[in-house]
């Protein structure tokens, strides 16, 4: 348990730092674009790409923004009740959200394999942009993981508690 | 069972969810894809799931989230809030509940370049809590100083709340932040307005603080100049058309990160600091817009928000009132909710039912977000006055809400002025488009 | 995008006329755009043709404004049974529908009228293995797309670098022309004109009026270039499940809502084209024949490359592309 959750850890601050430099690669790209759009010609996909540094930057910080609890929620009720029975609605709130996105995820990564198939290229630079796609499905993959390891430690405290 | 009866019970199962402590965006996201795969087909519904995810995350709209707070991460990383404070100070303190008033200014300053409300509360009440308790001001009226200001983040632009709503509804987001302006000034001035009213009544709560010589106010300007320019240059260059909501957060950003590295006032750390928060608003921020996306597309193939805006639009009364019950519901969702995930969650119910009736998508977008942040402050969930409550765990959560209490009247002064007169909204924008 | 719900109100289903004692079949037909737009308009008055000629045995609930699916996942979502309809562009999936690609270049047609028809001939007489999995419901095609600019355009040596947004089908036009194009989404172009972002665009020209794009561009060049062709695919599984007498009904509307479109929005393009000229002083640059004729020669081999490009993957381009010329024609003569 100890060593899934710090597998857990390590790979979403793997991309979490990744989500950084995509972060600041979108800055820089922007800032970039205007320079050149007053010098010279812009570049005409720079929409396209920052939108595609916006899904790495977004994808991949799910995960550690899950590991440090920044997800906005209502803790209200819960914390009211004794420790066994939130312990239970961890468990099953949990649940769900594993669920949901192992969904997301495995759904992500059959639409990546579709598009690669149809091959779709993108708008402007008429690139494949399956790869993106398989990234936010990766970053999804690894959310799921997250939540994976928070849902094993509710059932632990159901029993310990 | 009808789909307006499932959307419905859609509705209740998200609240429900949401109560017992999943995420917003969560909750949204799974109630809205339980409900597709009812209503439509599971294989819809994961359709839907992983097209919307993907639509969201590499939207190029929804890039100015991250940049904008980035940009307020770096200036207050780099301590350039700390100097905008130090300055008020210097001019207002020697006043009784001057220093409160500084909180209010300094939060309008901070309001200015940052989007979101709690992190304005949360940067504030670094700041001011522990100025207010050094000049012995009551513990209420710090912490509701704080809380209060806090507001304002999303008020006065640029705001992520009013960039959501904007590409929510496609309004321009330019437009949307003018008009925000002078409502968010107004917002501010009621605040001052209230802590002098009531210091002057009760010198105790805020004694004054030392008198500062003119020169000593002067030179405290130094520090509220590259807060200033960096304003000046987003704001006014968004204004001013030289660059697009995108463009202008990056520019912001990037600015916020010269000027600090030319003042050597940020340290690697500071930085990868500001860049982490950066990351974690933004996601949190982007997984409630993808949230309530997939919600909406539940809903809307329910039909609900059609049948309740025919509903409401037909109400043989005139539209004020509707206006009034739109108006109510807002403040039980901003009581209940995050300002954020309320509005993007209702926006598709009664954006179009308020335009139906004829009024300003632009002034209505501003009411709504001044109702709902208000509920920032509201019991049961004010997620300001948590963020109060856990900079400074001393004051208990039922005193800040205490000390944020007097400032109601001054929400309830701004958001009647507004009614009757939206001028003070639409004004800006139609000098200037 | 997230546009969700603000178009629901004006997409008004039509209430079934004689409504039965039998539960009508209902329809969900979904479109990226808000309800204003042509394509929309489109739509709607499909819907009131359909549920009118099957005597309401079909009501159609129409999802504008990208409430249910957006642009890029409408085919898809179509596929997944998440609407029965979806109008989109198929050259917003570059790649995937190859053979109708070709009606995209610049092959100037000289009207929306004449453009839809000819997509809709092709479609039927070549059947592309694309739409295979579709049942298609109608097609229709914008009138060409001319560059619309803050400063006049009157030769090559004005466009050179200009920096102009474009719809992707219109980057290896603006390229080959000598332009700097530019992709971004719609929602901001109006501002990145005023900022001057951008110094123009190239797209058909009712959005001076409706977009208002003419309180900034004032110079529209009179050069046809290449149209944007729609499609509304049907779920198969959905089309077989549809009783008979529906679907000749929707099989006879086919062609008649693609000439009623192109008809509309050409009309709906005078109005405006008109409105710019008038209102907004709008002016319209003629190219001289010799400089008229460089144009030609610089987009010629667009074509050659892409008809090149799609018989190498054993498509029949050639033909297509002659077939294309011919209908062309045929239509430019009778509807000029
Ligand atoms: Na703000
Ligand atoms: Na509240």
């Amino acid at each position: 348990m100890r060593y899934l959750e710090q597998i857990s850890i390590r790979v979403n601050q793997l991309l979490f730092w990744i989500a950084g430099v995509a972060l600041i690669s979108m800055m820089l790209l922007a800032v970039a674009n205007m320079v050149l759009r007053v010098v010279y010609v812009p570049f005409g996909a720079t929409a396209e790409v920052i939108g595609w540094l916006a899904a790495i930057t977004t994808a991949f910080s799910l995960g550690y923004t899950q590991i440090k609890r920044a997800h906005v929620t209502i803790d209200l009720l819960v914390s009211r009740f004794p420790p066994r029975i939130q312990a239970f609605i961890d468990t099953i709130i949990h649940f769900l959200s594993t669920t949901v996105f192992a969904l997301a995820a495995w759904q992500t990564f059959l639409y990546a394999a579709h598009l690669r198939q149809l091959g779709s290229l993108s708008e402007t630079l008429r690139v494949p942009y399956y790869p993106l796609v398989y990234l936010v499905a990766m970053g999804l993959a690894c959310l799921a993981f997250a939540l994976l390891i928070d849902l094993l430690k509710s059932v632990l405290g159901v029993i310990n508690k | 069972m009808s789909p307006v009866a499932m959307a419905l019970i859609g509705i209740a199962v998200m609240l429900l969810l949401m109560l017992l402590g999943m995420p917003i965006g969560f909750a949204m996201l799974f109630a809205g894809f339980l409900g597709l795969s009812i209503v439509a087909s599971p294989q819809a519904a994961l359709s839907i799931l992983s097209t919307d995810l993907w639509q969201q995350f590499s939207s190029y709209g929804l890039s100015v989230i991250p940049l904008f707070v980035l940009m307020g991460q770096i200036v207050f990383r780099s301590g350039a809030t700390e100097g905008l404070y130090n300055a008020a100070y210097k001019w207002v303190g020697h006043m009784n509940g001057g220093i409160a008033g500084t909180t209010i200014a300094a939060s309008t300053g901070f309001a200015a370049i940052c989007g979101s409300n709690a992190a304005t509360t949360a940067t504030m009440g670094t700041i001011a809590l522990p100025e207010m308790k050094k000049y012995r001001y009551d513990r209420a009226l710090s912490a509701g100083t704080v809380a209060v200001g806090g507001t304002l983040g999303v008020v006065i632009p640029p705001s992520v709340v009013l960039i959501v709503i904007a590409l929510q509804t496609e309004q321009s987001v330019g437009r949307l932040f003018i008009a925000s302006i002078l409502p968010g000034i107004l917002l501010a001035s009621l605040f001052l307005l209230t802590v002098f009213l009531v210091c002057r009544k009760n010198p105790e709560l805020g004694p004054a603080g030392p008198r500062s010589s003119f020169k000593e106010k002067l030179t405290s300007l130094s520090g509220v100049i590259e807060v200033l320019v960096l304003f000046g240059l987003v704001i006014g260059g968004l204004y001013a058309g030289w660059f697009t909501p995108t463009e202008a957060g990056a520019a912001g950003s990037f600015c916020a990160l010269v000027i600090a590295l030319v003042r050597r006032k940020l340290s690697w750390k500071n930085f990868s600091l500001a860049v982490v928060e950066t990351l974690r608003t933004s996601a949190m921020v982007i997984m409630l817009v993808a949230g309530a996306v997939m919600f909406g597309r539940f809903l809307t193939i329910t039909r609900l928000p059609f049948y309740l805006a025919e509903w409401a639009a037909g109400l043989p009364v005139p539209p004020i009132f509707i206006l009034v019950i739109i108006i109510l519901i807002y403040l039980i969702g901003g009581a209940l909710m995050d300002a954020l995930g309320f509005l993007t969650l209702s926006i598709p119910i009664f954006f179009p039912l308020a335009t139906e009736l004829g009024y300003d998508p632009m002034w209505y977008t501003v009411l709504i977000t001044i109702i709902t942040t208000m509920g920032a402050i509201t019991p049961p969930v004010g997620i300001n006055v948590y963020v109060v409550n856990g900079i400074a765990p001393e004051i208990p959560v039922e005193t800040v809400f205490k000390g944020v209490s007097i400032f109601l009247v001054a929400y309830i002064v701004c958001v009647i002025l507004l009614i009757l007169f939206p001028q003070i909204a639409l004004f800006l924008p139609q000098l200037l488009y | 995008g997230c546009t969700a719900g603000k178009e629901t109100t004006t997409a008004k289903p039509e209430t079934g006329k004689e409504a039965e004692t039998v539960e009508p079949i209902s329809l969900k037909y979904a479109f990226f755009a808000p309800a204003g737009t042509f394509p929309a308009v489109q739509m709607e008055k499909w819907a009131e043709e359909v549920e009118k000629r099957t005597n309401g045995k079909v009501k159609v609930e129409t999802f504008p404004g990208g409430t249910l699916l957006g642009a890029k996942n409408m085919y898809d979502g179509v596929l997944q049974g998440v609407a029965d309809i979806g109008l989109s562009c198929p050259s917003y999936e570059p790649g995937r529908f190859p053979l109708l690609s070709l009606v995209d270049l610049p092959v100037s047609f000289p009207n929306a009228k004449v453009a839809s028809l000819v997509l809709w001939d092709l479609v039927q007489e070549f059947q592309p293995e694309s739409l295979k999995d579709f049942k298609v419901v109608t097609v229709f095609a914008t009138e060409p797309a001319y560059i619309q600019s803050v400063s006049p355009v009157r030769n090559l040596d004005d466009i050179k670098g200009m920096e102009l947004r474009t719809p992707g089908t219109g980057v290896p036009v603006l390229e080959a022309l000598g332009a700097a194009p530019v992709g971004m989404p719609q929602s901001e172009v109006s501002q990145a004109l005023q900022t001057g972002a951008i110094e123009g665009y190239v797209s058909s020209r009712e959005v001076l009026k409706d977009l208002k794009y003419a309180e900034k561009v004032k110079y529209v060049t009179d050069y046809p270039t290449f149209v944007i062709s729609f499609a509304a695919l049907m779920n198969k599984d959905v089309w077989n499940s549809l009783p008979a007498d529906v679907q000749k009904v929707i099989d006879d509307l086919g062609r008649e809502m693609a000439l009623w479109t192109g008809e509309y929005l050409d009309e709906h393009v005078k109005e405006a084209v008109d409105w710019a000229i008038k209102e907004q002083g709008v002016q319209i640059v003629t190219l001289s024949p010799e400089e008229k004729a460089k144009w030609d020669a610089e987009l010629a081999s667009l074509q050659d490359e892409a008809v090149e490009k799609l018989e190498a993957q054993g498509l029949p381009a050639r033909e297509f592309m002659d077939r294309l010329y011919e209908l062309r024609d045929k239509y430019s003569k009778e509807y000029q």
